[in-house]
């Protein structure tokens, strides 16, 4: 697997205050590299870890990852300066939000946002403000590219929603941090407990807290359907360099019955990053005992199976709580999609 | 100089991209992209054409018609404003 090779992950571990490591890139290696680099937006990271002497590799490679860091950077002010018009939408429409993953992160978790690419913006609607976020983003011309499940399935189950502009620009809306079993069981409404905020073209940005942040970053680490070298940085990044208070992460985990996602993240993000240190939190995690349907659910997203085999994975939490409709929403709409 | 408040922007080593609401995305490449980390300082034109003419070892006249060009543009485009005295 590419994301194993030992450069990308001497890079995707580079900044972090753990042992310093070197890595090598062969010329026969660079095309499949700047690939992974390019598609798991690794760019920076790798251009940092050349320019730092931690990765050697031939000249027309380093300068393809500039190049892929230079798109990159274009790409993360792009979406910025539309963030700037979803804010002022969402204040003007009394929506209780709060950003996360790539601009929040950036921002408040890199010593240079430069570090921390992205493609698309993610934001955390507070379930009262749900239809106030999505009518006041259509009202600038955001549009949402997939239908809903069926009538009420988002407030009810969903994950939440894909709203594109005429640019084909991203932004994410979501109802909750996952489909299926942990997203459900996990309420987003203690999400918005505490929170930090960023200044962004002099505008305040409300983000989640740090806590809440590296809960995130574990949920997509765990459970996303992208679990490359990047999102277990961010749990790195989160837990080493940002120092946040991963008590307070687990003791929510353990309150909503989704210690099973953290556990899984972060140690697997020591294994994907090959962290030497120790932790008290992979302690933790190394003592959890992850019954048989969180085991099950988690290999269902780590596989990335099908949209529905994961949502499916909520049917046992959802037994008298409307379970039979789920399954009926889910299973006999075919050519209907959700989100993923 | 300085810069305005109302922008978004990202730097990398002899590279800088900047935009703001209503405007594409502009792109500065090479020591021309210091500037921006200069004025952050808020160090004055003469000063940033005698820290890249050092930087660089470009002869001084040549990183001067640099520097105000880039200046005016990143002026004309909004990411700039003159200070009291300029």
């Amino acid at each position: 697997m590419a994301s194993r090779h030992p450069a990308l992950v001497v890079a995707s571990r580079h900044g972090i205050p753990v042992h310093s490591r070197t890595g090598d890139i062969t010329d026969g290696e660079a095309d499949r590299l700047i690939h992974v680099i390019r598609r798991d937006r690794l760019a920076g990271y790798m251009a940092t870890a050349i320019a730092e002497g931690a990765v050697a590799a031939p000249a027309d490679f380093a300068a393809a990852v500039v190049d892929a860091w230079h798109n990159q950077l274009i790409a993360a002010v792009d979406l910025e300066r539309l963030l700037i018009g979803v804010a002022r939408a969402l204040d003007g429409a009394g929506v209780e939000w709060r950003l996360t993953k790539g601009p929040a992160l950036a921002h408040l978790d890199f010593p240079d946002p430069s570090l921390r690419t992205f493609g698309d913006v993610d934001v955390l609607i507070h379930p009262d403000s749900w239809d106030r976020a999505v009518a006041a983003l259509a009202g600038i011309g955001w549009t949402r590219d997939a239908l809903e499940v069926s009538p009420g399935f988002d407030g009810r189950f969903g994950k939440g929603v894909t709203l594109t502009n005429t640019d084909s620009l991203e932004v994410d809306l979501h109802r909750r941090l996952a489909i299926g079993r942990f997203g459900l069981r996990l309420d987003t409404r203690a999400l918005f407990e505490g929170g930090d905020e960023f200044v962004l073209a002099g505008r305040r940005i409300p983000a989640l807290s740090g806590p809440n942040r590296l809960l995130h970053g574990c949920f997509h680490a765990a459970l996303g359907g992208w679990r490359e070298l990047r999102a277990f940085r961010d749990v790195a990044q989160l837990m080493l360099v940002s120092e946040v208070d991963w008590q307070q992460t687990i003791a929510t985990a353990e309150r909503f019955k989704v210690q099973a996602v953290v556990a899984s993240a972060l140690i697997e993000t020591w294994d994907r990053l090959e962290l030497e240190l120790h932790h008290d939190a992979l302690t933790w995690a190394r003592g959890q005992r992850i019954g048989r349907l969180d085991a099950h659910a988690l290999g269902v997203f780590a596989r990335e199976e099908p949209f529905r085999m994961q949502a499916m994975t909520a049917l046992p939490v959802l037994v008298g709580r409307g379970a039979l409709r789920y399954a009926w929403d889910l299973g006999l709409k075919p050519g209907r999609r959700g989100r993923r | 100089m300085r810069r305005r408040t109302n922008i978004v922007w990202r730097r990398a080593p002899g590279f800088l991209a900047l935009s703001r609401e209503g405007r594409d995305v502009t792109v500065v490449h090479g020591a021309a992209a210091d500037i921006w980390e200069l004025i952050e300082g808020g160090v004055d034109k003469t000063s940033i054409v005698t820290t890249l003419t050092a930087r660089y070892g470009a002869p001084a006249e040549v990183v001067r018609t640099d520097v105000e060009e880039l200046i005016d543009l990143l002026t004309d485009q909004g990411y700039l404003e003159a200070t009291d005295g300029e």
